[in-house]
């Protein structure tokens, strides 16, 4: 059971680096390097890990390797998640209201939570009346 | 008399105190601990509403006829046992039967959206959306479906690096600590005694903070208020004068009040906050537990007597 746990977390890591890698690549306008990718990532990994992964996303169609004068780039692949993608936009419009598996990262705001908003952004000072409790 | 007292304390008394208190303790530094106080409350006191019906409702049963011989319970000793009148026996039913029908529909709406959602590897995935508007959502897969951390283009776009990665922090957070389990008990509760319903933004809100702690502990409280704020104030900027407007929390945005406690952190009331939920939820348990056992002596007197 012990191990089990532990391969399941395991890939449960591998996964998440799969994640941020992607990520990487999908913010970057260019290709990019191992060696690019491994600096933009926010946490530390080591080369092999990062090229590592990207081999492994490169198996998965999930990005694109070009051969280039200063070693192989990588781009995030577009095309084949096209229909993932269409099948989550139908998902979202028809998930509704009350659907608890989904959890959105911010919800709208009303005019004056805008400029409440913009307030403390950028003055950084605590919200007038704020809950002092 | 003591089953109807008992049975209007849970299912009314029960849930405005608990909500009023949800209300209360929403500025939090432990947003986990009250999500999951809050969560539990609302469970006991929806089965509590679920078991208080039953209890009114068990001595129309006891009449009918082949209920009755089966328990060899004679009617006008359920009378004389268990002076609840007959229509509000009756009412009591029907409103239990009612309510088991919601929280069924509740659990069946959300297998309907698991089995539309794609499926995929085991392993959490990132779906990038090509979509200019800036959103990020975390869904659940229910182990039927792998995790998935779903962004636009749009947000990646809008986002520096560290910001990216407290967004991803963020939605892995509701994901790891199963958020949607804690969401799906609360509707079933919510089911079970709409009352309930009042407590929901305050669950809401105290998952969306506690995944923010969890970014912030990742990266830091700027940060993560910094990509929430500017996610929120972008996505409304892409959005303005087009049709669909992201939906509301029932007060508002609870955006603004999320950035505020990330960057000034609210004080920590944690012990405060839990003994007041622990009294709550034992009360509330007491009462269940009561109400139970004179529901039992009652049946034990019949069957003796009988």
């Amino acid at each position: 059971v012990e191990r089990r746990k532990a391969a399941k977390s395991g890939r449960r890591r591998s996964g998440e680096l799969e994640a941020d890698v992607l990520a990487v690549l999908w913010a970057s306008e260019v290709p990019l390097t191992p060696k690019q990718v491994q600096k933009k990532l926010d946490r530390p990994l080591a080369y092999t890990t990062v090229a590592t992964i990207l081999v492994r996303l490169g198996e998965k169609g999930m990005v694109e390797r070009t051969r280039t004068p200063r070693g192989y780039t990588y781009r995030a692949v577009i095309e084949e998640g096209e229909h993932i993608t269409e099948e989550f936009r139908r998902l979202l419009a028809r998930a509704g209201d009350h659907t608890v598996a989904l959890r959105s990262l911010v919800d709208g705001l009303s005019p004056d939570d805008e400029l409440e908003l913009l307030r403390m952004l950028t003055e950084g000072r605590p919200a007038a009346g704020s809950d002092a409790e | 008399m003591i089953v109807s007292v008992l049975a209007t304390l849970i299912a009314v008394a029960g849930p405005l105190a608990i909500c009023a208190l949800a209300a209360r303790t929403r500025a939090s530094i432990r947003p986990d601990w009250t999500a999951v106080a809050l969560a539990g409350a609302m469970a006991t006191l929806g089965l509590g509403t679920l078991g208080a019906l039953a209890t009114l409702a068990w001595p129309l049963a006891a009449r009918l006829g082949f209920v009755a011989s089966y328990g060899a319970w004679s009617a006008g000793m359920v009378e004389h046992l268990a002076p609840v009148p007959m229509p509000v026996s009756l009412a009591a039913f029907v409103g239990g039967v009612a309510m088991v029908a919601r929280a069924v529909r509740v659990v069946s709406r959300e297998v309907r959206v698991v089995r539309r959602s794609p499926p995929g590897s085991e392993v959490e995935e990132l779906t990038v959306v090509e979509d200019p508007t800036p959103f990020a959502h975390a869904v659940y897969g229910w182990r039927v479906r792998p995790d998935r951390l779903v962004v636009s283009r749009g947000l990646l776009d809008t986002l520096d690096e560290q910001e990216r990665a407290a967004v991803l922090a963020h939605e892995r957070s509701h994901l790891r600590n199963h958020h949607a389990v804690l969401s799906l008990s609360a509707e079933m509760a919510i089911a079970l005694n709409p009352l309930l319903a009042r407590c929901r933004a305050g669950l809401d809100f105290s998952l969306e903070r506690w995944a923010d702690e969890v970014a912030a502990a990742a990266t830091d409280r700027s940060t993560v208020a910094h990509a929430v704020g500017r996610t929120a104030l972008a996505q409304m900027q892409t959005l303005r004068g087009s049709a669909p407007r992201p939906r509301m929390g029932l007060d508002g945005s609870s955006v603004p009040a999320r950035v505020d406690a990330l960057l000034f952190p609210p004080p920590d009331h944690r012990w405060r906050h839990g003994a007041a939920y622990g009294s709550l939820m034992a009360t509330s348990a007491v009462l269940v537990l009561v109400g139970l056992a004179h529901a039992e002596s009652i049946v034990d007197v019949l069957q003796r007597g009988g």
